[in-house]
């Protein structure tokens, strides 16, 4: 029985980064937030490799930016490294990615939440969901208290009855060195939730002062970093390197001699790992024919000595992994601080949510980050910010907030979850978003700060400059196609560049289109454009035709995508439909035609029956 | 010139809507908003589709947009939204029977921006526009139900076999070059070596390569089922016109006589219990002896290479001459049925002359008095191979998949040019993927997810 009883607006379980992000949206949008965390001082804590962004990942980090999330600006503030990936390829995969320091990036972000005045954090351990009538009422916590509010967001990471191996041992853990919740999966299964169980890794932590550097390959940061958020200004970070090495076929026979002691080998770990983030003995029995895997000195903080070790993720026991170690260049006197582990936890299968990560069966409880199936920390905020401002939304009796797939990543995200099954921890890739060339991180901004700003999560004056920057790009765009050059006026330029040269006069826009034409190079023609602006013109040019191309995919789309799709069809019942379609439909319930057309399984003609069926439906009034 | 525009709308759908086979007509239907954008492209005549009232009738003609080729002569109807039986803007165009001149109008139909309708989608559309009421909604449910469990293994399952073995090894060829390209955008900072442009270009050309034969190979095959063609050869005098004439009169099909370097060449259309087969009269030949010495032998092979099979006809009623052996050693490798005529007068015709002891099928009628033309027919159903073969009703099927495979074409090609003009590989990925799409639509969609588990089971993911 509960001691007491407190009441809120919005509980959010978990201080990871979907859970900083649902609190912060919620609490800035004007509701009494509650923030429950297991421990008090891992709020924002980086459990696994010290850095945000990269590949696809730093799509979703600029896209919460601009729905006034927190996770570019605090990586901006805490940073020790930027540096841009793909810049050989097109704008639309360039990726920002970022060295963190860990502590300095949970101080901060604690900060920034403290500031907020609608809000309560308590360091407890949540042991019951309320549900009365398939309506969330507030949860109850292993300390006996009782906490009452309209909207619940659970964002509880790995502690979902998260196991811990390292070697043959295994102990049940959130994170290494906190407790796991174990209550909540019960309830959740009892509530009639489908749990799964993944797994991940991490590689082990080592003491600098134990690593030779000296023979080590160094990697700096962009001499011209670029920054994640908006809101950063005279951005300047002091940057740190990070260091190269890699194992050896030394270090390969130690692995496979102790295969036996691998919980992964011997079966004891049951849950399904990510495929694109095995761990070190998995890549050395899968590639035997490979000689070295690469090995990344990552600094853990400025303050501290403590290095991470990328691409060694492990969950061989700890004599082993030291042993193995001591064979990689420059760690031949190395000390362990911490070592790897593999951890097995449990999931909700995200089918079970709407496009808001509400649940379908419980009215109010929204799931958000690791407990849907994904890895990463800016997935998890991803799913954060859309929480938060969802439960608001709800509360306040508001439409809900979904974006489409060719809005934002974390459309693609979320509608990814809700849709497709998921058999391995789900990371955000590139090749996932259909309309890539649409979705890039320089126009994350244009996309969504209208709705950061719609929300109140993004100030005023951001907006008016982003919609000045994107006017001016238009303008500039224009003029280049009204420009003609005569072949006089550009030859010269083009021959520098190993172009080919014109012979009658063009429109400007048109010479912009070769990739080997910079905007630079046109300088002498077009006079001084704001970088920025230019920046942009530049990305139009080089991608005109293409974006014209997905904007016609996305129309084609759009029409499935606006019929919807009655909650209570029971599909068992109608004719027509092939046997897969069936069971699929009704396992996930799809809110649109949109939806129901990607879930595998389904065929062009099951979707054409649907259409006649719901126009059925519409025309009769029948049950169908 | 009229040059024809592409109507992007994607939801303009046409289809030959009389059954496959012969009969005197056959109906192409063309339904959506640009299907009179589309009539306007492809139809000439005095007045234009574009401008006439609603359910009007015009004559004129059917022409390939482009070169202007004359496709055939044809009545076109015009109906304007909602009066219509799909409630949308409908175009029929009833042209001479055969399935040859119904597939090319088709083939520009869908060339001009319409897409094949599936089955059923006429009148899913009719219903879904308010056309038709409940009950009848519930016949479109069977129609489109029979679509889905046949279309379990979809498309697949009506293509050939020789044609879905290829094309499933083409699937996975595509698979492997969007997985090779993903991995340069997704997985760059990897420790992996990535293609270069030169190999991912000669992959590319490789593919296109099995492309371009399986459109080919994949248009012989349609030829098989939507019409062969057999070429009449013989010396002046043997009575080739006849022949021509009883075998068209008793199908009372079209002749038409072909325009332009052809001209000496007339052709029609048969049907062989079934079959649709276009027959080329080589009667011009006739003209001069002298130019029968000169270009008739070259004329003859021209026309032979392009036709499935020959008649051969001699005249029974003399001796073989060396003019008969002539033709006859030009022609000999080509399939052919030797044709004794005249069978009505006294036989004096000796066919071992020619073939010394090689066995050839032959037939004997009498042109004038329509003799034995059942036997021929029969001759020519052995001769094809088709004397067991049922018309599929899936042809406009089969057209869809070439079309489809003319853009997987159409989008390397692109890929192709991009590479060579150094364009980023992103912009190389969205060809590529647009290619597996138009694949997709022939055998199951390429996802995402097939492409990324391509990458982590080639390579060695994950720092």
């Amino acid at each position: 029985m509960s001691i007491s009883t407190e009441f809120f607006d919005c509980i959010v379980v978990g201080a990871g980064h979907a859970g900083c992000e649902a609190v912060l949206a919620a609490a800035r949008m004007g509701v009494h937030t509650l923030l429950i965390t297991i421990k008090l001082d891992k709020i924002g804590h980086m459990s696994c490799n010290p850095s945000v962004g990269g590949l696809a990942k730093s799509h979703l980090v600029f896209e919460v930016d601009a729905l006034g999330g927190e996770i570019g600006f605090n990586t901006d503030k805490t940073g020790t490294q930027f540096r841009m990936l793909n810049t050989s390829k097109g704008a639309a995969v360039w990726s920002l990615r970022a060295q963190v320091d860990r502590i300095a990036y949970r101080e901060e972000i604690r900060k920034t939440i403290e500031k907020e005045s609608n809000f309560i954090v308590k360091e407890e351990i949540v042991e019951k969901v309320l549900v009365e009538k398939k309506k969330v009422f507030g949860i109850a916590t292993a300390e006996g208290m009782e906490y009452r509010a309209k909207a619940v967001i659970l964002a509880t990471g790995t502690f979902l009855n998260g196991l811990i191996h390292i070697g043959l041992d295994h102990f049940p853990a959130g994170r290494i060195d906190e407790p796991p919740a174990t209550g909540l999966s019960k309830i959740l299964s009892k509530l009639g939730f489908v749990l799964g169980r993944l797994k991940t890794g991490t590689s082990a932590r080592v003491s600098g002062k134990s690593i030779d550097f000296s023979e080590l390959k160094a990697q700096f940061g962009d001499e011209h970093p670029e920054h994640f958020s908006i809101k950063t200004e005279n951005f300047n970070p002091e940057q740190s390197p990070c260091y190269l090495t890699s194992t050896n076929e030394k270090t390969h026979k130690i692995i496979l001699k102790n295969l036996d002691r691998s919980p992964l080998f011997r079966g004891i770990i049951k849950g399904k790992g990510p495929k694109y983030c095995p761990s070190i003995e998995d890549k050395v029995v899968r590639f035997r024919e490979r000689k070295s895997h690469p090995v990344f000195l990552e600094p853990d903080g400025r303050k501290t000595d403590i290095f991470y070790l990328n691409g060694l993720s492990t969950s061989l026991p700890e004599d082993v992994q030291q042993e193995l170690l001591r064979t990689i260049k420059g760690l031949e006197n190395v000390k362990i601080v911490r070592p790897g582990y593999g951890i097995e936890y449990d999931f909700v299968y995200p089918s079970q949510l709407f496009p808001t990560l509400e649940t379908k069966n419980i009215d109010g409880l929204y799931l958000a980050g690791q407990i849907n199936g994904t890895s990463g920390y800016e997935e998890a905020a991803a799913q954060g910010i859309m929480t938060g401002i969802n439960a608001v939304l709800k509360i306040r009796g508001e439409q809900p907030f979904v974006l489409l797939r060719n809005e934002a990543y974390i459309g693609v995200l979320i509608d990814d979850l809700i849709t497709k099954e998921i058999t391995e921890p789900y990371r955000m890739f590139t090749s996932l978003a259909e309309f890539r060339l649409l979705l890039r991180q320089d126009n994350a901004d244009t996309r969504l700060l209208k709705y950061g700003y719609r929300f109140g999560l993004v100030e005023k004056k951001q907006l008016e400059r982003i919609e000045k920057r994107d006017n001016e790009v238009k303008n500039r765009i224009e003029t280049l196609k009204k420009t003609i050059v005569a072949p006089e006026d550009i030859n010269e330029i083009l021959k520098k560049k190993n172009s080919s040269e014109i012979s009658e006069a063009r429109p400007l826009f048109q010479i912009l289109k070769r990739p080997e034409i910079a905007i630079d190079n046109i300088e002498k023609i077009t006079g001084n454009i704001e970088t920025e602006v230019a920046k942009r013109v530049e990305i139009y040019a080089k991608y005109d035709g293409y974006i014209q191309k997905q904007e016609q995919e996305v129309r084609r789309m759009k029409e499935l995508e606006n019929t919807s799709l009655p909650l209570e069809i029971d599909y068992t019942k109608l004719r027509g439909l092939s046997k897969e379609a069936t069971e699929k439909l009704n396992e996930i319930k799809p809110l649109t035609l949109g939806q129901a057309s990607r879930i595998s399984g389904v065929r062009p003609s099951d979707i054409s029956l649907l259409m006649i069926h719901l126009k059925r439906l519409k025309g009769s009034g029948l049950h169908i | 010139m009229k040059v024809p525009k592409i109507v992007t709308d994607d939801n303009t759908i046409a289809a030959i809507s009389t059954p496959p086979g012969i009969g005197g007509i056959a109906v192409i239907r063309i339904s959506g908003k640009g299907s009179l954008k589309i009539a306007e492209c492809i139809f000439k005549g005095k007045s234009s589709p574009l401008s006439v009232e609603t359910h009007r009738v015009l004559y004129g003609r059917i022409i390939e947009p482009q070169t202007e080729e004359e496709i055939d002569e044809v009545l076109l109807t015009v109906m304007h939204a909602p009066k219509t039986y799909t409630g949308e803007d409908t175009v029929e165009i009833s042209c001479h029977g055969g399935m040859v001149p119904a597939q090319r109008i088709l083939e520009v139909c869908l060339k001009t921006g319409a897409r094949t309708a599936e089955r059923g989608e006429f009148t899913k559309r009719a219903f879904l526009n308010g056309r038709l009421d409940l009950t009848q909604a519930e016949a479109v449910l069977d129609i489109v139900a029979a679509k889905t469990k046949e279309g379990l293994h979809s498309a697949l399952y009506q293509l050939d076999g020789f044609l879905s073995k290829k094309i499933k090894r083409l699937k996975d060829s595509l698979v492997s070059l969007q997985a090779e390209i993903e991995l340069s955008l997704d997985f760059s900072d990897e420790d992996i070596t990535f293609p270069k442009a030169k190999e991912l270009a000669k992959k590319i050309r490789y593919t296109l390569n099995i492309i371009g034969k399986l459109i080919k190979e994949g248009k012989r095959a349609s030829i098989i089922r939507e019409g062969l063609s057999a070429t009449i050869i013989g010396k002046p005098n043997v009575g080739k016109s006849s022949l021509f004439n009883a075998l068209l009169l008793e199908e009372r099909a079209i002749v038409t006589p072909i325009p332009g370097t052809t001209r000496d060449v007339i052709e029609g259309w048969i049907n062989v219990n079934g079959f649709p087969l276009k027959l080329y009269d080589t009667c011009g030949f006739q003209d001069s002896e002298n130019i029968v010495e000169a270009i008739g032998i070259e004329k003859t092979k021209e026309a032979v290479e392009n036709t499935s099979f020959v008649l051969f006809v001699v005249d029974g009623s003399i001796p073989l001459e060396t003019e008969d052996k002539r033709i006859f050693n030009s022609i000999k490798e080509n399939p052919l049925i030797i044709v004794i005529n005249k069978i009505d007068l006294p036989k004096r015709v000796q066919i071992s002359d020619i073939t010394n002891g090689v066995s050839f099928p032959s037939c004997k009628v009498s042109a004038k008095e329509l003799t034995g033309i059942e036997k021929l027919n029969k001759e020519i159903l052995k001769l094809i191979g088709a004397s067991d073969i049922k018309i599929d009703r899936a042809v406009p099927t089969r057209t869809r998949h070439i079309v489809l495979l003319s853009k997987v074409e159409e989008s390397l090609l692109n890929a192709l040019n991009g590479i060579e003009e150094k364009r980023t590989p992103e912009l190389i990925a969205f060809d590529v993927k647009e290619a597996a799409g138009s694949l997709g639509e022939i055998i199951g969609e390429v996802t995402p997810k097939e492409v990324l588990d391509k990458i982590f089971e080639e390579f060695c993911i994950g720092k």
